[in-house]
């Protein structure tokens, strides 16, 4: 760290946004199972490409905000688009899942 | 950018501030706060949101791997109960980040949240859900 860093703030928030994209990660890897059961279910093909472009939408907005959080000046607050992006694309995703649970219903 | 308006703020603070209270009623002043407490919120967000990710994969595991637990109905229910916590819990973190650095920017004290107690009344729920399927059996 280039900057006198207290309490490691800026390495532990870094760390938090790693965290959460290896989080967005296994999302996806649940429906891996059902995907090679049926590769041609459109809802699980989905389901699986969203979770693990969530999780790479993620891995590369900690890359950047390490990136910030190491220069010398003091770090302002992280944009917004990338935790609406995570928010909504979870909220997107559960939807989806929901529809699915519901269309498959015995 | 914000980093910058963070510099910019701190050394002519003691004159801006005299002339803002004289001028305005102090609530709308708006500055950045302290960068701890800027990256400690957005910490808190992203705790909220992997709690919100691992229900919705606590949804998505209780419908896909237990077949054999319970009646389907209720495990599709507690399924979908897990996801619909999940979104709500997603799209709470956001807000509840915005509100409380508009709140830091302006001084105030922080607001309160209920999502704490909708979430431990949601897995309680769960909870009681998975003890009902265990104990009734296949």
């Amino acid at each position: 760290m280039a900057r006198l860093d207290p309490g490691l703030q800026a390495e532990r928030t870094a760390i938090a946004w790693t965290r959460t994209a290896a989080c967005c990660l296994a999302n996806g890897v649940l429906f891996i199972p059902r995907y090679l059961r049926d590769r041609t279910d459109l809802a699980v093909l989905l389901l699986v490409a969203m979770a693990f472009a969530l999780a790479a939408v993620t891995f590369v907005t900690a890359r950047r905000r390490r990136r910030t959080l190491t220069r010398p000046e003091r770090p302002g607050p992280v944009s917004a688009r990338p935790l609406v992006t995570v928010a909504a694309g979870n909220a997107l995703f559960g939807v989806l899942f929901l529809l699915d649970l519901l269309a498959h219903q015995p | 950018m914000p980093a910058e308006s963070v510099f910019r703020a701190a050394p002519g603070r003691r004159g801006e501030d005299a002339e803002a209270v004289e001028t305005t009623a102090a609530p709308e002043v708006e500055r950045e706060p302290d960068y701890r407490f800027t990256l400690a919120n957005e910490r808190t967000v992203l705790a909220w949101l992997r709690t919100s990710l691992a229900l919705m994969a606590a949804g998505v595991a209780v419908v896909q791997f237990v077949p054999l637990l319970g009646r389907p109905a209720v495990r599709e229910a507690t399924g979908l109960g897990f996801t619909v916590l999940s979104v709500v819990v997603a799209i709470a973190a956001v807000l509840r980040w915005r509100t409380v650095q508009r709140a830091m920017r302006r001084g105030r004290p922080l607001p309160g949240s209920a999502a704490v107690w909708v979430v431990a009344a949601g897995l309680a729920a769960a909870g009681l859900g998975v003890c009902v399927m265990m104990l009734a059996g296949p």
